[in-house]
């Protein structure tokens, strides 16, 4: 149900940044690990939410960004594959510094009304 | 037909973010410390706070704002304690969002309040993407659930402010590695303090302590903006 919900919120902001008289083709969502976000199962959801919004069809893309660390004892920076990983120092503390951002980056819309050319 | 692409670059829950900001305008206005509870289901949520309810409600007025997908079980549980108990039904909804909280609140007097606890749906993922508008996030896991628990919910622990772990009293009876799962927590995030605790035995000082000086901090401030 988190992916229904995330959907919900990804359409709220859709309705407030769809230009008048444009159908909605795509989407562009950037989710950081720290979401617990299933891209699979988003698409799913997203099916279900966009067709109630009058948006069948329009094609969701995830970016999955990795994480980022930076060390608290030596300050490297590096994108570990889990989050727990210890710095090569060997400090297991560090700060994150990205993992967490979700954000739609941008819409992909297209002309509701056939223009006569 | 052309299309084109429009760049949006904003915060998907951003809605839920500007509620959580208002709520905690509401929280703070009224002086009243507030804590998101979450942990798995059957964790030892509501026995925790029916503990807290029954030890700190003498010195401190509480309040509870209970999420389940169903049944008012638990807000009853906690009726018996205290009048300022509201449950939230979410349905098929996995956690509560700012908007709920919102609401629950006209059914609460803050001024009334001191501190205000929330207990989330049993649920270890989604509650930690969406903020109320609480002081503090505090994540609870049992001895029940397994030692590497902590580990694979990674995002509950850099995000969690303090951390539980419940049911030290079944350390006996379970295999459950005590110093790994103490350091998987020191991994992900330092600074968060982990309380061990057995609510079934009324083993809980660590977290009223950790209660009592963090509501009372928090007022002192309230009353020095106010008189600013
Ligand atoms: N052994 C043991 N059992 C406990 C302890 N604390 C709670 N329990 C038991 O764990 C079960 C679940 O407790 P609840 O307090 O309902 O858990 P919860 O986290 O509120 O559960 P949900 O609201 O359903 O997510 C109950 O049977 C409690 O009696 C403890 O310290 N030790
Ligand atoms: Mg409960
Ligand atoms: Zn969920
Ligand atoms: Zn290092």
């Amino acid at each position: 149900m988190h992916e229904v919900s995330i959907a919900e919120s990804l359409a709220d902001l859709i309705r407030r940044h769809l230009p008048p008289h444009q159908h909605l083709i795509g989407i562009t969502v950037r989710i950081g690990p720290i979401h617990g976000v299933v891209p699979e199962s988003l698409e799913m959801a997203w099916n279900v939410v966009s067709e109630k919004e009058g948006w069948s069809g329009s094609q969701l893309h995830v970016i999955t960004p990795p994480w980022r660390l930076r060390c608290g004892a030596c300050g490297r920076c590096w994108e570990p594959v889990t989050v727990d990983e210890h710095c090569t120092c060997g400090s297991p503390h560090a700060d994150i510094m990205a993992g967490d951002e979700f954000v739609l980056e941008s819409i992909d819309v297209e002309s509701a009304v056939n223009c006569p050319q | 037909m052309m299309s084109h692409k429009v760049p949006i670059v904003e915060n998907v829950l951003k809605l839920n973010d500007e509620l959580a900001l208002q709520n905690r305008e509401v929280f703070q206005r009224a002086g009243v410390f507030v804590v998101d509870l979450i942990g798995s289901p059957g964790a030892g949520k509501t026995s925790l706070l029916e503990l807290t309810l029954r030890e700190l409600g003498n010195f401190l007025n509480i309040g509870v704002i209970v999420g389940d997908p169903a049944t008012c079980r638990d807000g009853d549980r906690l009726a018996a304690h205290s009048s300022n108990i509201v449950q939230v039904n979410t349905g098929t909804g996995c956690h509560l969002d700012a908007n709920q909280v919102r609401h629950a609140l006209d059914k609460l007097n803050l001024s009334d309040i001191d501190l205000l606890i929330i207990e989330n749906v049993g649920n270890l993922i989604c509650p930690v993407s969406f903020n109320l508008g609480q002081d503090c996030k505090v994540g609870m896991f049992s001895v029940s659930e397994g030692d590497d628990k902590a580990a694979k919910h990674p995002n509950l622990v850099v995000s969690a402010d303090l951390l539980l772990l419940n049911k030290m009293d079944l350390l006996p009876y379970i295999p459950f590695d005590l110093p790994r799962f103490r350091q998987d927590i020191q991994h992900l995030n330092r600074d968060a303090q982990l309380l061990e605790l057995s609510v079934l035995s009324n083993q809980a000082k660590p977290w009223m302590d950790w209660l009592i000086s963090h509501s009372k901090h928090d007022r002192r401030y309230s009353h020095v903006s106010q008189q600013r």
